[in-house]
């Protein structure tokens, strides 16, 4: 497991990004204060329930939330290949065409809504590269079939000229795959991608992800509300929750050493954990739900359903930082160090094997 | 855990093979090209105070199968054996009748409750339609079921939008508890919610279950829960039951090579338990007329050429076991 993550080059830096929607006079800050790095060749996963701005992070590095109201402030720093390092935020729509879809592409849970449904699937594959390239028509072709054939859509040549809705859910996030890695892009925002699919075939996307991931040595954004997918494809986790970072973590770290309350719950809630403890034992669920978007909270947003909470959580908003020592977690929480090893005590797999492969890691 | 008795439970519920094909393409005026096979001679037991799990794919046909033993769906044709007598020959009257013992939960709070109905009416319903007890019975009963489910009773007098996605799942699941039924049919009751949510929801499920005697059928993709949450597992694939066995030993000993590749393709997070996966091959024709030979024949790791024409049929693996697949390539 590829763990030196200090050494990659950073390709997109987040610092102190914070993102409101408008709700009547009221500002709704969704995402609040967030700074997260990615690394070249790395995966990083942004992890958290429906509310917790997952998505709504990804889209404001493509600029994609002014449209819809939203106000984004903060940096975003970006390594592109052709404009030099740029602050997102600050560049013109003609920059940010150059850069979408051509240097950061990104890939939508719902391939039928992202797929035009009166174009063949030849024409939108090649349509990147006709337009950010600028290559001919016969060439395009050629290049997008060979996209159709890394990932693995069989038969490309007699598959090109056929519509979305020929194609199964499972090809057709194989089609938008193919789409997003035209002109291979440096960054891929991968958000939710296979949870409209069945498991089999999430396998199946994954596995490819992964593959034309390292092959490419480029960077992935994956936005999951799933644990385990991450486990199988992540590098390093951001666990989100209520519109800030809780966690930032390494992938072994977050599931053998969780490092905040929020992320040991969402461990503990999945029926897998609870199954292998033995049946007739409850699951251990996080109390409550998330609270509503724009909720003024003074201390810890999830000091509410913690079962650790004390008076000081209440009162005082924990910053994300490393608080475990020897560890490479960062954690928003303030009892972070003295919780340390309680989080994970009861996890399945959490032995001391497993901790002790951690902290050597 | 003592809920299961040692004997096996009798049968309580059988369904004898259904049918029902849909029929689709086509439009308005034309005559649709293809028929899917939604069920093929189907029959599964649910034995009494039972929890059977039905998991499959999307398209496998398992919510048809679950809405069948309720005549949400009319199978095109099989028997369906309650209490002796098949409630398919069923007048509307006495399917009225069976139907307060038989009740659902769907998967999305959202679309399954009125929008314009009080959480009162939405819980009394079930009880004005089959004419249950008095106007303040009824309320009161709905008070106590909502307290029981960890809402309140002031949240009666609410409408479903004030309510959040899992709130909203407790108020379907009070809803079918009202007439106090003795089987539930729980289709992705859970699918549609957050982790944490989702764990709730399936411990009140199991709470429900205990104290109500429940017998349930749960209908669910996510082979996880089932493991969890289930005595009994069978397996759809394309409109039939390809394995049934006991919950944990479908875990432990899957025999019919779609359910290994399906619990292969899980992701498990302990990272040093990784098994190497079973790939299928995509893109089988799943669900269309290939009338002749097994129905994984086309995407089957281990096919023969005999998978092609003859269909497997449900046999049991050993003797005295409860474990059946229907694959020629088990013996």
């Amino acid at each position: 497991m590829k763990e030196e993550l200090k050494q990659r080059p950073v390709v997109l830096e987040a610092r102190n990004l914070s993102v409101a929607f408008r709700d009547g006079k009221r500002a709704v800050e969704v995402v609040s204060n967030i700074s997260f790095t990615v690394g070249q060749g790395e995966t990083a996963a942004l992890v958290g329930e429906s509310g917790s701005g997952k998505s709504v992070t990804s889209l404001s590095i493509l600029r994609l939330v002014e449209r819809s109201g939203g106000v984004v402030s903060g940096n975003l720093f970006f390594h592109s290949p052709k404009h030099g390092a740029v602050d997102l935020l600050r560049q013109s729509e003609a920059t940010m065409r150059s850069i979408r879809g051509n240097e950061i592409a990104m890939i939508f849970q719902e391939p039928m809504t992202s797929l035009n449904p009166v174009l063949s699937v030849g024409y939108q594959v090649s349509e990147a590269l006709r337009v950010h390239k600028r290559v001919a028509p016969s060439e395009a072709k050629r290049e997008a079939l060979e996209l159709l054939n890394r990932v693995r859509i069989p038969d490309p040549k007699r598959r090109f000229d056929d519509y979305p809705r020929q194609f199964s859910g499972g090809m057709r996030q194989r089609v938008m795959i193919a789409m997003a890695l035209a002109c291979r892009p440096k960054l891929l925002i991968a958000d939710e991608p296979t949870t409209a699919l069945d498991v089999t075939t999430q396998a199946g996307i994954l596995d490819l992800i992964r593959g034309l991931q390292e092959e490419m040595n480029m960077s992935v954004l994956f936005i999951s509300h799933d644990l385990g997918v991450v486990s199988e494809i992540a590098d390093r986790v951001l666990v989100m929750y209520s519109g800030k970072i809780v966690e930032n973590a390494p992938i072994r770290s977050v599931f053998f050493a969780p490092a905040h309350p929020y992320t040991s719950g969402l461990l503990h809630s999945m029926p897998a954990t609870a199954a292998s403890f033995g049946k007739g034992v409850p699951l251990r669920a996080i109390p409550g739900s998330v609270p509503p978007p724009g909720t003024a909270l003074e201390g810890c947003a999830f000091a509410s359903r913690c079962e650790f909470s004390t008076a000081a959580c209440e009162t005082a908003s924990p910053r994300l930082e490393r608080r475990v020592p020897g560890s490479s977690s960062e954690s928003a929480c303030h009892r972070a160090a003295e919780l340390n090893g309680a989080l994970a005590s009861s996890l399945p797999w959490a032995d001391a094997d497993g901790a002790a492969s951690v902290r050597t890691a | 855990m003592t809920r299961r008795p040692e004997a096996p439970a009798p049968e309580w519920i059988r369904a004898l093979d259904l049918s029902k094909s849909y029929p689709v393409g086509g439009g308005l005026f034309r005559k649709p090209r293809k028929v899917v096979r939604a069920l093929r001679n189907v029959s599964l037991a649910l034995r009494k105070g039972e929890t059977t799990g039905l998991v499959g794919e999307s398209g496998s046909g398992k919510s048809t199968f679950g809405r069948s033993l309720l005549r949400l769906t009319e199978p095109d044709s099989g028997q369906v054996f309650f209490e002796g007598e098949n409630i398919l020959a069923f007048s509307p009257r006495e399917m009225k009748r069976l139907r307060r013992r038989f009740q659902v939960i769907f998967q999305d709070p959202f679309a399954s409750l009125s929008p314009r109905m009080t959480v009162r009416d939405i819980l009394c319903e079930p009880l004005d339609i089959h004419n249950i007890g008095g106007r303040d019975e009824r309320t009161d009963h709905a008070a106590e079921l909502l307290e029981t489910v960890g809402l309140r009773a002031e949240h009666l007098r609410r409408y479903p939008h004030e309510f959040s996605g899992g709130q909203r799942q407790r108020i379907g699941i009070a809803r079918a508890l009202m007439p106090n039924p003795e089987f539930l049919l729980a289709d992705e009751a859970v699918s549609a919610l957050d982790v944490s949510l989702q764990a709730q929801i399936v411990n009140l499920l199991a709470e429900m279950r205990r104290r109500f005697s429940l017998t349930m059928l749960f209908i669910t993709h996510d082979l996880s829960l089932v493991e969890y949450l289930c005595d009994r597992v069978a397996v759809m694939y394309a409109g039939t039951i390809v394995e049934t066995a006991p919950a944990d030993e479908l875990r432990r000993s899957p025999m019919h090579p779609y359910t290994q590749a399906l619990l292969s393709a899980i992701p498990r997070i302990d990272p040093r338990r990784k098994t190497a996966r079973l790939i299928m091959k995509e893109e089988g024709d799943s669900t269309g007329e290939a009338a002749e030979g097994c129905v994984f024949a086309g995407r089957c790791p281990c096919v023969r050429k005999e998978c092609f024409s003859e269909s497997p049929s449900l046999r049991r693996v050993g003797d005295a076991s409860e474990h059946m697949v229907a694959c020629r390539c088990v013996s």
